[in-house]
């Protein structure tokens, strides 16, 4: 009762206000902070007292210091950047693909190198005699071969690059996943005291969201406020408090490439490389074993097609040198590598006169070397459907309708993306104007409150000089 | 809905992007004048441009097929008609002789002529086109007959054949054994009536008369042969700058870019990116900061 409850009401005024004003500074300071969520101080007056049969209020204070949340957005958010994770890796992954394939541009590349070998061919055809349209025959050859090692090679460094990103990826992964189960033992604690734990989830969510954009997950978080984080459908990457670990093994089935392994806590391992299905892992996978290894294959079935159908005709002529029965490539016992392993036989490569213009190995005859300038059409792959120029335009067009694809999906997954994190930023965003103006609020408030104190002393003044 | 300082950066970047993306795109087209610059741009488009470009390469080796098949049937066309212009000389010579000579002296010169006469058509049944023999089927750097006019060359079916058309071959030579040595044998006709003469036995030269004119028909129906493969190399040389012209017009149509359109709709999107950067400074310019006192 009294002229200092007074003051006690102001004082809490000044406290509470001040910690309103406390709140948009922590707001305004954050305004930039990706996946920061505005926070808001929550005022209640404070239990009344009871004077006789009034009741009398006692002020106000700072109950709560809220953080302004939408788990649905949040939910959305981390499925949206899974999908444009994975997108992003597709996309980029398919674009270099289609760039070791381009020769939109230029007059180089397998294409051309092909048609000039069986033009090669052809001039030997012409001039079945000469030595000198055997030599650059061998050369046509040997830029067909350069052409064949260089795609190859494009394809398997494309394949090893994901390979490496596949393993670096765990590695972040993991110390994400540490860093999660540190924040929700902090979380508990905090909000068990029935405190505010409102910055760390703030930085779990935007942990989590990291996550999001490497590998798939299910999550859920339980009432004591700690999430839950399955991966490959059902296995908890962290649950609580406890972690998993991700981790590779070299798979001798798949070139010595990397599988995914999720060792549990135990030590458990299960390979879940065929169960990850989003997010950048996801795609570095499909880029290495899908979309390279598909080109690859078909390369080396190119390559190996043209080596066998070659040689076939190429063994039953007459080089000049009388030599008969040769092979033009070396050949080989199976399509695989192919790409890698085609040369040009070593009968040939020591002495260009073993190269069969005809049946009969005389000088004139040009049997041999019209058939193989005629193989240029001939279907001969696709069980007799496509030649070869057939067959390796069916590759590009493939792959341009992939990387068009994969562009088509990346934006739109940019856009949807973007869409969502504007919603929830819409939610949970900082309006410089709102704080600015809640800061007037509460400076308003601040000075009233100052005011009432002023009012008391003075009161408290006469009263003094009474006595 | 709340519109927060980091939704209008966001956008207004976003927008300016993506306006540059398609700037970047249509300059990518205007510097290289192409429309597809990679597959993507036209999946089956790239793949057709790689079929097309095939074909003009093709095209161009009819072309160097053609003129070598051209150099060779022309050498045959010289080596004929020198040929049919000596025999036609023997016949008169023949046939003057056939008429009666003063003494034995004429038929020892005329004999010397026909000898001179044999020496030039195996000069010419060796013709060579570079260092190829025409007339030896495959074993072509031999020459196919001897001083005496035997035969040792390729024998009949040994063709050399060039693709001078799609799927179209074009035999260039002519066996010797087909043109000198049957059904008639010119060489051998030459040889006889060079002897007849040299005997001046009136009888067998006159013997000898029609059988010089059956050689002179068998060269001439070879010769006309040969005529007929050149006129087919010029026909098939023009079809072949028919066909390019084509193919190269289709290619054009494939991959060139619409210069005309790609450039307005640049400026078009110039003017689209000046309008957003301005409304972008515009709204980023805005700030609740400056009406509060």
């Amino acid at each position: 009762m009294g002229i200092w409850d007074i003051m006690g009401v102001s004082v809490s005024a000044l406290r509470s206000n001040q910690t309103a004003m406390e709140v948009i500074s922590h707001n305004v300071a954050n305004m930039n902070t990706t996946g920061y969520s505005r926070q808001v101080a929550i005022l209640t007056p404070n239990s009344p007292r009871q004077q006789g049969n009034l009741i009398i209020g006692r002020g106000v204070d700072v109950t709560s210091i809220d953080r302004v949340e939408d788990r649905f957005l949040n939910y959305n958010v981390f499925m949206g950047s899974q999908s444009l994770g994975y997108q992003d890796v597709r996309s980029q992954g398919l674009d270099q693909i289609q760039e070791i394939f381009n020769e939109s541009s230029t007059d180089t590349g397998l294409s051309s190198a092909l048609t000039d070998f069986w033009n090669g061919w052809a001039d030997l055809a012409g001039t079945p005699e000469g030595v000198p349209e055997r030599t650059s025959l061998r050369g046509t050859a040997e830029i067909l071969i350069t052409e064949f090692n260089t795609a190859n090679s494009d394809l398997r460094t494309l394949q090893k690059n994901s390979n490496t990103e596949i393993k670096y990826s765990l590695t972040r992964i993991n110390q994400i996943v540490t860093q999660i189960a540190d924040l929700n033992i902090k979380v508990m604690q905090l909000e068990a005291n029935g405190q505010s734990a409102g910055d760390y989830r703030t930085e779990r969510n935007i942990l989590m969201e990291e996550l999001s954009t490497k590998i798939d997950f299910n999550y859920f978080e339980d009432e004591s406020g700690m999430v839950t984080i399955n991966v490959a459908g059902g296995l908890p990457l962290v649950e609580q408090s406890t972690i998993s670990t991700l981790d590779v093994e070299a798979d001798p089935a798949n070139n010595g490439y990397y599988n995914v392994l999720f060792v549990s806590k135990n030590g458990v391992e299960y390979n879940i490389t065929d169960k990850i299905s989003s997010g950048a892992l996801y795609g570095n996978l499909q880029i290495r074993d899908e979309y390279a290894a598909d080109m690859l294959d078909r390369l080396d079935e190119l390559a190996y097609s043209i080596i066998n159908e070659v040689n076939a005709i190429h063994q039953t002529g007459t080089g000049l040198n009388g030599s008969s029965g040769n092979n033009f490539f070396t050949s080989l016992a199976s399509a695989e590598g192919a790409s890698r392993l085609i040369s040009i036989d070593a009968s040939i490569d020591s002495d260009v006169s073993a190269i069969a213009a005809g049946l009969s190995g005389d000088s004139g005859d040009n049997q041999i070397a019209n058939q193989l300038s005629s193989l240029r059409d001939t279907k001969v792959l696709d069980g007799g459907q496509s030649s070869f120029q057939d067959f390796y335009g069916a590759m590009i067009a493939d792959i341009g309708v992939e990387a068009q694809n994969a562009e088509r999906e990346y934006n739109h997954a940019d856009s949807a993306l973007v869409q969502m994190k504007n919603f929830l930023e819409s939610q949970t965003g900082v309006v410089i104007e709102e704080e600015m103006s809640n800061l007037i609020r509460y400076q308003q408030a601040y000075q009233a409150a100052s005011r009432m104190i002023n009012a008391v002393q003075q009161m408290v003044n006469v009263l003094a000089d009474i006595v | 809905m709340r519109v927060t300082l980091n939704m209008i950066f966001g956008n207004t970047t976003r927008y300016i992007n993506r306006n540059q993306q398609e700037y970047y795109k249509l300059e990518e087209i205007l510097l290289t004048e192409k429309r597809i610059n990679r597959p993507s741009d036209d999946p089956t488009g790239a793949a057709r441009s790689l079929e097309l470009r095939k074909s003009l390469s093709v095209l161009d080796q009819f072309d160097r097929n053609l003129g070598q098949a051209d150099g060779y049937v022309t050498q045959i066309d010289v080596a004929l008609s020198n040929t049919l212009d000596r025999l036609q000389r023997a016949i008169e010579l023949t046939t003057d002789i056939n008429g009666g000579v003063s003494s034995a002296n004429d038929y020892q010169a005329a004999a010397a002529e026909m000898q001179g006469i044999i020496d030039e058509v195996i000069r010419n049944a060796n013709m060579k086109y570079g260092n190829r023999y025409v007339f030896a089927g495959y074993d072509s750097l031999n020459p196919p007959f001897d001083d005496l006019g035997n035969y040792t060359g390729g024998v009949s079916g040994e063709d050399i054949d060039l693709e001078v058309a799609q799927d179209q071959y074009l035999t260039i030579n002519m066996t010797g054994d087909d043109v000198f040595k049957g059904p008639v044998d010119v060489l051998q006709v030459l040889a006889d009536t060079r002897d007849a003469i040299s005997s001046g036995n009136q009888a067998t030269i006159s013997t000898q008369l029609p059988l010089l004119q059956g050689a002179l028909d068998q060269i001439i129906v070879k010769n006309s042969e040969n005529g007929a493969k050149q006129n087919r190399i010029e026909i098939a040389q023009a079809d072949t700058e028919t066909m390019r012209l084509s193919v190269t017009t289709i290619l054009s149509n494939l991959e060139d870019a619409d210069i005309v359109e790609a450039a307005s709709r640049f400026s078009a999107q110039e003017q689209t990116l000046q309008a957003t950067m301005m409304v972008a400074s515009r709204i980023l310019s805005q700030n609740f900061l400056d009406f509060l006192a």
